[in-house]
């Protein structure tokens, strides 16, 4: 079960709701508290309605902070808010937050994201910054402290790492189980000594690391490379870190394979995610199943939520016919 | 006479001082001009080669400064780190207007500073630099017609202020 939540479930607040206007705050806080308490994202676009997510559905909210059927009825944002907000998550310092500007978002402390939308500016046919950024997805991050548990009999076999692909649509809990994961193999549990783990964490998603510390259990023997590419991070720790496992999230680019490959030949174990619904799914990507046909993840699992976020539908073993799994397990 | 003595020189006194009161606002000018150009230099420093964060960079650069000068750094980094839901812009407009009485600056160059103050923190490096940049220009300028004021002025103040106030106890007394 992926309930054993790290203290309060509303420990996300503080971080988060530091980042809105004060009237904004005051709708957010006046939430009823189920919708609350699953907060996944806040969703704030200049000249239309404020809106959350929560429990996998989205609604408008009014000045009251009452949940309202129709956008006419919600609180409009303002030119106001989004430049509030705007100076706010970047503490009044958009200037040091430059390269996250060019990603399309900001890490906050606790590790939520704030994704922004606005104008792209190129230079040489590449993304030099945004300008006019005017629409903002807080996405909350929750630790699930345990949510690797049941995953980590099919990745470990007594003192020995398997090359792990977890593959999965988005918003299905693939990087709160790299995380626990990366904290299991870290700390080490029953029957398994705890080795030494890097996350290559380019997006700040798995580690969430605010100026460069980590705000998520991780392990104690965890280095994390934070905000570095994939491809560039993997070498980097094997050069240097000496890991027995990297673990890094969203693999996808031609050079992530030939990484992926250099740490095998280092002899390093790789626990990687892709975003794939499914084998089949990913067996039609060139890039997948380049990987997947080389047989160089030793086990592969699949999310879904046939059981609620984060449930094991499948786990294949590398010749991908073996079914490891017989019933989706959460 | 001992009594008009003590009288006129009180009266002389009182007037040299406010003569040099108003000379004082001169040199006060000039010295405020020059400490915001040095401060805001350092401001585009911490912004260009270290990025740090605004509240952060106009603490530090508020204590390394002093007077009322680094109290406007200091004072707008305070708002910044503590009352989270003012912008930028507004922050920094608050501290100037709540130190008006002790700078000597004149219209021009609040509003010089308060359209600094717009774009404080509210875009990248290279756009905080070129606003700072400009208004340093701007500040220069000022200076410069701050000390063409000092010149005339200054003397003329304090030369009124002891001639006044010697003519005013000769025609009393």
């Amino acid at each position: 079960m992926l309930t054993a939540l790290k203290g309060s479930a509303f420990e996300w607040q503080k971080p988060v709701l530091e980042t809105l206007p004060i009237h904004i705050k005051a709708m957010i806080e006046a939430l009823p508290n189920p919708v609350l308490k699953d907060l996944e994202e806040i969703r704030v676009r200049e000249n239309r309605p404020l809106m959350v997510c929560s429990r996998g559905r989205d609604y408008f909210v009014n000045k009251e902070g009452r949940l309202v059927q129709t956008a006419d009825a919600s609180y409009i944002v303002t030119h106001d808010d989004t430049k509030c907000i705007l100076q706010l998550i970047s503490d009044y310092s958009i200037y040091a937050f430059d390269e996250e500007i060019k990603n399309g978002y900001i890490t906050l402390k606790g590790g939520h994201r704030v994704g922004m939308a606005g104008k792209a500016v190129l230079e040489n046919g590449k993304i030099k910054t945004l300008n006019y950024i005017n629409s903002f997805n807080i996405r909350i991050s929750r630790e699930v402290i345990g949510a690797a548990d049941k995953a980590m009999k099919y990745i470990t076999c007594e003192n020995q790492v398997f090359h792990t692909l977890i593959l999965s649509p988005p918003q299905m809990g693939k990087t709160t189980l790299l995380r626990d994961v990366a904290r299991k193999l870290s700390d080490g549990f029953p029957g398994f000594r705890g080795v030494k783990v890097v996350i290559v964490d380019e997006r700040s998603e798995i580690a969430g690391c605010f100026r460069g510390i980590p705000q998520r259990q991780v392990g104690v023997r965890t280095d994390v490379l934070d905000g570095c590419p994939k491809a560039l991070g993997i070498m980097m720790a094997i050069r240097s870190l000496s890991p027995r496992v990297i673990i890094t999230d969203e693999i996808g680019r031609p050079e992530d394979a030939t990484a992926v490959e250099e740490a095998l030949n280092a002899g390093i174990k790789i626990i990687a995610s892709a975003h794939a619904s499914d084998l089949s799914d990913a067996l039609t990507r060139p890039f997948l199943s380049g990987l997947l046909s080389k047989k160089i993840f030793e086990r592969i699992i699949v999310l879904g939520n046939s059981l609620g976020v984060g449930t094991m539908e499948k786990i294949y073993d590398s010749d991908l016919c073996t079914r490891l799994l017989g019933n989706p397990v959460r | 006479m001992y009594v008009k003595l003590v009288t006129s020189s009180i009266i002389v006194g009182c007037s040299t001082l406010i003569g040099f009161e108003f000379a004082k606002k001169h040199i006060l000018r000039t010295r405020q001009l020059r400490e915001l150009q040095g401060a805001l230099s350092r401001l585009e420093s911490e912004i260009l080669h270290y990025a740090t964060p605004l509240p952060e960079a106009l603490a530090r650069i508020g204590t390394s400064t002093g007077g009322v000068i680094g109290d406007l750094f200091s004072h707008t980094g305070y708002l910044l780190s503590e009352k989270r839901n003012l912008l930028a812009s507004q922050a920094w407009r608050q501290s100037l207007d709540r130190l008006k009485d002790r700078l000597c600056i004149n219209e021009e160059e609040y509003d010089i500073l308060y359209r600094f103050g717009d774009q404080l923190g509210g875009g990248d490096k290279e756009g905080q630099s070129k606003y700072i940049r400009l208004t340093l220009t701007q500040l220069y300028q000022q200076e410069i017609k701050a000390q063409e004021c000092r010149q005339k002025y200054e003397r003329m103040y304090k030369s009124l202020g002891l001639l006044g106030g010697i003519a005013l106890a000769v025609l009393l007394l």
